[in-house]
């Protein structure tokens, strides 16, 4: 989209707003020249819980330490921080300050990323997010919250049980995504209710995509459950995680194919494009430069493994530490 | 309203038209152009801390126990440190992140302390017996 049409569009509906939208005759257009302008945006709940679109995510890693804003996808930040830190309560753990020169009235794309900075692994995308907002001339723009997205990169695999014989043999386990420096991405709005996948910038909860499951060897068995609707889903062997709850964990089942003998793992899949709300060449702009995790989800710690013995299945995922 | 054109999408996938300004300034063009002020602002969540079981921990010179350790939401490996590593060391246990075996090398006391990466904290005391 060129600019200059965006910004006759944006304000062609900014006019219309403002005169409440109900005459017959078309909105007189004003005009859109560029001015210094500033405001205020916090990274937060979007607030409204009952909108169209679902939930949307809020994730800010503990491990953040540096931050960006970039207007309008330019190639230099409108802003940026390298003073985040964590905070109790409802401290603040940064600000950026920004000012820009912008056609106003019209509208304009807000992205924020956020990134470990001096945090390890350095210099890595944690989340980001982008919004479109209207913006008026002078400093007085309190622009509604933007939600950012936490890049999935890693995946925890917990088995908690196996039960039952062939060929009603299961195995139960759990799975925790988690953004770069191993935070888990949850849902951390104000309701215990699960987000659904649903992002302002990418359609997805995770900034990267979905993330799926399958089994490393069909043959010998298969995950076949558990979906978690609004979150995850199961479909053909493939449960795919794309929501979060309050806690970042889903549940996953697997099992051995009937009379099966053999082990098998999981497989991890997606997480491999990031949204583009703020994109690389933008963050390699940045001083030091920052870039997103390698694509796609890794195992972080023991993958899970799963044996079949006629059917039967066991786990020899975990460790057993001996004294 | 419903004759005019939607925003388009800027980037991958249309956000709505979040929000207008709460306190919208005058739209003329030749309104007043500061140059400063705007502000984003950021929470950023506390690192979680460190909590181990047990929380202290009793064993003989030449004996190994073994402690586990989490923080809440955080999936890494968790560093740690003994603050006197002549009365005893730790080691993360193969393949996991969350457990450690601690060694008596001498009669003493010392502690430990654990780190996450997210700068969550966390610390336990250790009395190696003669």
């Amino acid at each position: 989209m060129k600019p200059a049409l965006l910004s006759l569009i944006s304000a062609a509906l900014l006019a219309s707003c403002g005169s409440g939208g109900t005459g017959t005759s078309a909105p007189q257009l004003p005009h859109a020249a560029t001015q210094a302008v500033s405001g205020t945006l916090t990274i937060g709940n979007p607030g409204s819980t009952t909108t169209s679109t679902g939930r949307r995510p809020l994730f800010v890693s503990p491990s953040t330490k540096h931050a960006a804003l970039f207007i309008d996808g330019a190639a230099a930040a409108s802003g940026s921080t390298t003073t985040c830190t964590g905070t109790t309560g409802t401290g603040t753990g940064c600000t950026i300050a920004w000012t820009a020169q912008l056609a106003v009235p019209a509208a304009h794309v807000f992205a924020v990323e956020t990134d470990t900075g001096t945090n390890a692994p350095a210099n890595t995308v944690l989340s980001e997010g982008a919004g479109t907002y209207a913006v008026v001339a002078g400093a007085g723009n309190t622009l509604g919250a933007l939600s950012l997205n936490g890049i999935a990169s890693g995946a925890t695999f917990a088995v908690t049980s196996c039960s039952g014989a062939n060929p009603n043999s299961l195995c139960n386990g759990t799975v925790t995504i988690s953004a770069p420096a191993g935070n888990a991405i949850a849902y951390t709005g104000t309701t215990p209710v699960p987000t659904a996948g649903n992002s302002p910038s990418s359609g997805n909860v995770f900034d990267n995509g979905n993330v799926t499951l399958v089994s490393s060897a069909p043959a010998v068995g298969t995950i076949t459950g558990t979906a978690q609707p609004t979150f995850s889903a199961l479909a053909a062997g493939t449960l795919t995680v794309s929501g979060v709850d309050t806690t970042g964990i889903s549940t996953y089942q697997v099992t051995c194919a009937s009379g099966a003998t053999g082990t098998f793992g999981i497989t991890l899949g997606g997480g491999a494009t990031p949204s583009g709300a703020v994109t690389a060449a933008e963050l390699a702009g940045l001083s030091p430069a920052v870039s997103f995790p390698a694509a796609g989800v890794a195992v972080v710690g023991t993958a899970p493994s799963f044996t079949c013995n006629a059917g039967t299945i066991s786990s020899a995922s975990g460790t057993l530490p001996v004294n | 309203m419903s004759s005019l054109p939607a925003v388009p999408p800027a980037r991958q996938t249309p956000a709505p038209l979040p929000t207008a300004p709460a306190s919208p300034a005058p739209a003329s063009s030749d309104s007043p152009a500061p140059s400063s002020g705007g502000a984003v602002t950021i929470e950023v969540p506390a690192a979680q801390p460190v909590l181990c079981t047990p929380q202290a921990l009793s064993l003989g010179v030449a004996q190994r126990a073994v402690i586990t350790c989490t923080s809440a939401g955080f999936t890494g490996p968790i560093a740690s440190t003994v603050a006197d590593p002549t009365i005893a060391t730790v080691a993360l246990v193969a393949g996991t992140y969350t457990l450690f075996y601690v060694f008596g090398t001498a009669a003493g006391t010392t502690s430990v302390a654990f780190q996450t990466a997210s700068g969550g904290t966390g610390q336990i005391a250790i009395t190696v017996d003669p």
